[in-house]
Parts: structure tokens; C-alpha cells; sequence
């Protein structure tokens, strides 16, 4: 069975690409939001296996919401991935502590998506 | 004739620098976003007054796409890339692997496109600056709006808080294939202040050294 994911990233442009690389292979892209308060309603609703999630967001912060999935959902499976064009050393180590599972700094790869994908299944 | 401000040589060298370092991480990013062979080059790192701002973007249209993003940390600016309407639109086509001239006017996607350009770009110069000074600059969230070249200065005021009518301006132009634009950061002049603390906070006073070695050849 294909693995859901969910995407939350603001940019349209950034979940169409996102979308368009995930579904190349067994994962189906559930749902997409462009900022936090759609993208833990979404969460909730659809328990995805997977979020990639932007930091970059309209009213609070992708590693904001990362704490609140938690907070909300203490004993979930879902795998998390920062994909963000920020790469200061000090954010991952934030995002990492906060739940992320992995770090993916924009611009990207086609394969580094998949293969980060891969490795969290 | 600009009319500029003169910095100090260790003014003047840092914003050299943060042109340099961004424009190179710049061109890797937009290289990797578009999958084509891109030129960035710094054409202006001065302070100037925002009146001269217009005299110093080229546009040959009358209709450009700007996307900006304000700054967020201990430097107050802005940045934001402008290019002509015909390249934009050429821009969009790239980035979302359509035929040349697909587009023809701006939607909501394509709007997003400008928008991850500005933020691809703009995040190299940031995470650039980050490394070089030890600070922690992120951008706000990019708009992008169609505007007419006239109206640059009134856009860049409206996007700047600064108590003087001078700016810090790294000027640098971009060409993918067709596509011309240019990216344009923005620092209120109370920001040198705290960009040369911090730069003297990471590196202890490299920077004076290495001026002062400059001097001697």
C-alpha cells in the first residue's frame, strides 16, 4: 500500500514539484497546505506517514507546527522532513530536536527527495 | 552622476564581500533550481541614495514582476528580484517545464514560481551572510507584484525602514539563456553597525587585518 504524505510548504509552485517527484514512486501525496493552522488540521484528519514540511510559513514557523504535532499526537509514527531553503546550522539542530527526521535544503535534487523518502520508510 | 555615500573602507569591504559570497551561492542554487547554466554578476555594492535607486536598474520594458522579502534579524533590509515582463513570463515557463511561450500572463502558479525564485536566491544571499558574520537572518514570507518601473522607488520605500534617504545596495544581475532580472538587497544604513559587531564578534577583527594587508601591496 502507498505511503500518504502530506506536504506544507506556501509556495504552490514548491508543493506542485514536491507532489510531482513523490508520486513518481509508491507514495500518494493526501493532502497539501501552505500554512500551519491547515496543516495540523490536515494532520489530524489524514495521519499521513510522512510530512515534508517548510519553515518559511505564513502566521508560524514549519518547526512550530513539528512541536505542535507532537503535543497533539504524543504517540505518532508519522516521519517528518524539513524541506526548506535555510540552511543555517542552528535551525536543523532546532528542527531536529523538535521531532524533524531529516533536513532537505531547497534547492534539490529529484533523487535526494526519493532517497530521503526511501530511508524513512 | 549616482549620488553616493562614502563608507569606510571596512564598510565598503564587507559589502563587497556579501556580494561576492551570496552571488556565488546564488548562482549554485539557481543553477540547481532551473537545471540551466546561470550567470550572476555583482554590478553595484554601494551606499546610495534611494532616489538614485531607478537610475541604477536598467529595464527595458516598462512592466516588471518584483518579488520581495523582507529580512528578519539584527539587520533591518530587504530583498527582492525584478525582472522585465517577457522574462518572467520565460522564467515561469522554465521552472515549471512548459514550452517556451506558454505563458502569457501571471496566474497564481506563476506568481509562486517568481515567488521560490525570490526565495532560492534571496536564502543564498542570507545563508551566505549567516556563515560569513555568525548571524541569524531569515526572510519573511515573498509577494510578488507587477509593477511599472516608474513605481521601483515607491516599492522599495514602502518595503525598507530606514531613518536616512541612503541604502546599502547590492546590486547583481542574472541571466538564465533569455532570461535577464536582477536581485537587488537592500540594508538600512543602521544595519552596518551591527553587521560589523558581528563580523568582529565571529572573526575578531579579521577583517581590519586583512584591509590593513591590502594596503600594504
Amino acid at each position: 500500500m502507498a505511503k500518504k504524505v502530506l506536504i506544507v510548504d506556501d509556495s504552490a509552485f514548491m508543493r506542485k514539484l514536491l507532489r510531482d517527484i513523490i508520486e513518481t514512486r509508491n507514495y500518494k501525496v493526501v493532502g497539501e497546505a501552505g500554512d500551519g493552522s491547515k496543516a495540523l488540521k490536515l494532520y489530524i484528519q489524514l495521519k499521513p506517514d510522512i510530512v515534508t514540511m517548510d519553515i518559511i510559513l505564513p502566521n508560524k514557523t514549519g518547526i512550530e507546527i513539528v512541536k505542535e504535532i507532537n503535543k497533539v499526537d504524543k504517540d505518532n509514527n508519522t516521519k517528518i522532513v524539513m524541506v526548506t531553503a535555510l540552511g543555517q546550522r542552528q535551525l536543523v539542530m532546532e528542527a531536529l530536536q523538535a521531532g524533524a527526521k531529516e533536513y532537505i535544503t531547497k534547492p534539490f535534487e529529484k533523487d535526494r527527495i526519493l532517497e530521503v523518502l526511501k530511508r524513512l520508510e | 552622476m549616482i549620488e553616493k555615500l562614502n563608507l569606510t573602507n571596512e564598510q565598503e569591504k564587507i559589502i563587497k564581500k556579501v556580494g561576492e559570497i551570496g552571488a556565488e551561492n546564488a548562482t549554485i542554487a539557481l543553477s540547481k533550481l532551473t537545471g540551466r547554466e546561470v550567470t550572476l554578476k555583482v554590478t553595484d555594492a554601494q551606499a546610495i541614495s534611494m532616489e538614485e535607486i531607478p537610475n541604477i536598474i536598467e529595464m527595458v520594458e516598462d512592466t516588471i514582476f518584483s518579488a520581495y522579502t523582507p529580512i528578519l534579524g539584527i539587520l533591518s533590509g530587504s530583498m527582492m528580484i525584478l525582472t522585465p515582463r517577457t522574462s518572467g513570463y520565460m522564467l515561469i515557463d522554465m521552472l515549471n517545464g512548459n514550452p517556451p511561450n506558454t505563458t502569457k500572463y501571471l496566474d497564481r502558479m506563476g506568481e509562486s514560481a517568481l515567488e521560490e525564485t525570490q526565495n532560492i536566491i534571496g536564502n543564498a544571499y542570507l545563508n551566505a551572510m549567516n556563515d560569513f558574520m555568525g548571524t541569524m537572518l531569515i526572510p519573511a514570507v515573498p509577494r510578488v507584484a507587477s509593477i511599472y518601473k516608474n513605481d521601483v522607488n515607491a516599492l522599495i520605500r514602502s518595503r525598507i525602514k530606514t531613518s536616512t534617504d541612503y541604502v546599502v545596495t547590492i546590486k547583481t544581475d542574472f541571466t538564465i539563456e533569455n532570461v535577464t532580472g536582477i536581485f537587488i538587497l537592500l540594508l538600512a544604513m543602521e544595519s552596518l553597525d551591527p553587521m560589523m559587531k558581528a563580523l568582529t564578534e565571529r572573526i575578531g577583527g579579521g577583517i581590519m587585518k586583512f584591509n590593513r594587508r591590502e594596503v600594504k601591496k
